[in-house]
């Protein structure tokens, strides 16, 4: 049979053509489902705790504990604790690390935070570097962007390589680096051949490969991905100059820059936790705050695409230029801290990431009553951080 | 209740079935989650302020019902990756079948549905109110919590989109067959 010619036309007749599919539930079971659903919600709501239910509760508490207590109690040198810590006390990055316990109190204590961590810490935040880390070691970064499962939010993600050429590097965590592990989609350049020229990257795609929706985020992908050493991108097909996009047409070039914005907070479907700018999200710089200090207070909004805010909603910062690259952060007096630690280093790493990209590189925080979030103390400015949303 | 949920029925339930079916391509799935449509819509009817109309009401909140089942199921790819590598490519490929309503229809019908999980998530959405639900443009608007030219773009997008994807894919029977039969 001849394969149909599509067109425009012929495809909205046939979406509209497409069967009904019908729901072979009948009606009467569907409420009966319903109806049984709705009284098992309430009832479990409103179940009252009969008088002896408070001894009991504790009595089976007390039980509880003691059975998982007991065999450390018995066997306390028996092993050692594996636990994955996503930063360490000195807010370095590991991946693993193996602690012994030599009491069993220690080695208890240590369960019960991890229990505790576990039970409140239901997302792995991939965080931000000091500079100072790379110095003087054999060890450099780099930053690639991908896109999240529906091509709506670019999402850079930096890694730590061996010291070598950015296109080398950046090719490397191409091929190796699996995004899908973490929720995101395989990036545009997995499809191209990269070169360079000077200040230029080449990307040279084959005919017909990037989609309407990739083409949208092309600016904020290319640009979080090689603004860092390059200022242009030169878009080549097969060799051949310019490349065709479906909406923008043949473009040959583009300009790399990323634009001062507010950043937040994207979850993927994995329970990975990143901080990206509004314009990963496809706003254009025009449609961004003017300042740094507008942006910083625009991040207890909410966003579309999923984006959520850094800081909680309705605070009111002080924050004043303090130089010509630095600035200072006020929290109200009333502010205390988020329980959960990885927040707080996402609101620390979120107002520093806007803030560098309106170009302060130096932070001064005062919070009250707090010397130190996470790796970062507080009692001095935060400069040269580096990358965003490393991935060890 | 009762005559809440009667009313409701009649006179949406054909359209929210199709809805959740077209978004999460899963008859058995689609037919769990139209209860739990029912249930958070029986839950807050008395709360619903009318500020969009009944019908974009209901369809935003199966819209986020649906949304929060494909989310699941993602992280149970996730999950089936870490363990069980083999069952992870079945999840991972669209091993539902093919509606026997589907079954029954022309291969370009075919083409087109296996076409249409490649848009993206907001498109297919778009697709799905627009043609096959026949909602016009201020009511998808109002159901996405978008404005009116974003539907417009996103929908005149997919279309393009999709009909890339049909002319670069001509040949899907056999594909169809591996993968959704």
């Amino acid at each position: 049979m001849e394969p149909i010619k599509w067109n425009d036309e012929k495809i909205e007749q046939f979406l509209k053509n497409l069967p009904p599919i019908k729901d072979r539930q009948s009606k009467q079971d569907l409420y009966l489902k319903i109806q049984a659903s709705i009284n098992y919600k309430q009832t479990k709501g409103k179940r009252s705790i009969p008088s002896w239910g408070l001894p009991a509760l504790a009595t089976a508490c007390a039980l509880v504990l003691f059975g998982v207590f007991a065999p450390d109690l018995v066997n306390n040198n028996s092993s050692n604790s594996k636990m994955e810590f996503k930063r360490s006390e000195s807010g370095k990055m590991e991946s693993q690390s193996t602690a012994s316990f030599d009491r069993a109190g220690d080695q208890s204590d240590a369960k019960m935070s991890l229990k505790s961590a576990e039970m409140s810490n239901h997302f792995k935040y991939h965080g931000q570097k000091f500079a100072k880390d790379f110095t003087g070691k054999n060890m450099d970064w780099v930053t690639v962007s991908y896109m999240d499962e529906q091509a709506q939010i670019v999402v850079p993600v930096s890694f730590i390589t061996k010291k070598s050429n950015y296109l080398e590097k950046v090719n490397d965590q191409l091929v190796s680096f699996k995004p899908t592990e973490l929720g995101l989609s395989d990036s545009p350049l997995n499809r191209a051949k990269l070169s360079e020229e000077e200040e230029t990257v080449i990307i040279d795609w084959p005919p017909g490969v990037i989609f309407e929706s990739e083409e949208n985020l092309l600016d904020p992908m290319l640009s979080f991905t090689f603004n860092n050493k390059k200022y242009k991108a030169e878009f080549r097909t097969n060799g051949q100059a310019g490349y065709e996009f479906p909406n923008i047409g043949r473009k040959n070039e583009m300009a790399l820059s990323v634009p001062g914005s507010p950043f937040y907070r994207f979850d993927t479907p994995t329970t990975d936790t990143f901080i990206v700018s509004l314009y990963s999200a496809g706003k254009k710089a025009n449609e961004m705050p003017k300042d740094v200090k507008s942006a910083i207070n625009e991040m207890d909004d909410d966003q579309e695409r999923g984006l959520k805010p850094l800081l909680p909603k309705d605070m009111e910062l002080k924050i004043e230029i303090t130089g010509k690259h630095s600035i200072e952060v006020t929290f109200p007096d009333s502010y205390k801290l988020s329980e959960e630690k990885e927040n707080n280093i996402m609101m620390i790493d979120g107002i520093l990431l806007t803030a560098e990209s309106y170009g302060y590189h130096s932070v001064k925080f005062n919070i009250p009553g707090t010397d130190s979030v996470g790796p970062y103390q507080l009692n001095e400015p935060i400069k040269d951080i580096t990358g965003i949303n490393f991935i060890q | 209740m009762k005559e809440t949920f009667d009313r409701l029925y009649d006179e949406y339930h054909h359209a929210l079935f199709q809805f959740l079916f077209y978004m999460v391509r899963n008859r058995e799935s689609a037919e769990d989650l139209v209860q739990e449509v029912y249930i958070r819509v029986l839950n807050s009817y008395e709360n619903f302020e009318g500020k969009s109309t009944e019908k974009t009401w209901l369809y935003s909140i199966a819209r986020h019902v649906a949304i929060d089942w494909l989310r699941k199921q993602a992280r149970r790819s996730k999950k089936f990756l870490i363990f069980d590598i083999k069952e992870s490519e079945n999840v991972l490929r669209d091993k539902d079948p093919l509606p026997e309503e589907l079954v029954a229809k022309k291969e370009s019908f075919k083409d087109l549905y296996k076409m249409l999980k490649r848009c993206s998530f907001d498109q297919q959405q778009v697709l799905v109110l627009r043609y096959i639900q026949s909602l016009s443009i201020v009511e998808t608007a109002q159901i996405l919590s978008w404005t009116e030219s974003k539907v417009k773009t996103t929908q005149h997008r997919a279309i393009k989109e999709l009909r890339k994807w049909l002319d670069q894919h001509p040949g899907l029977e056999e594909e169809l067959k591996d993968g959704t039969n």
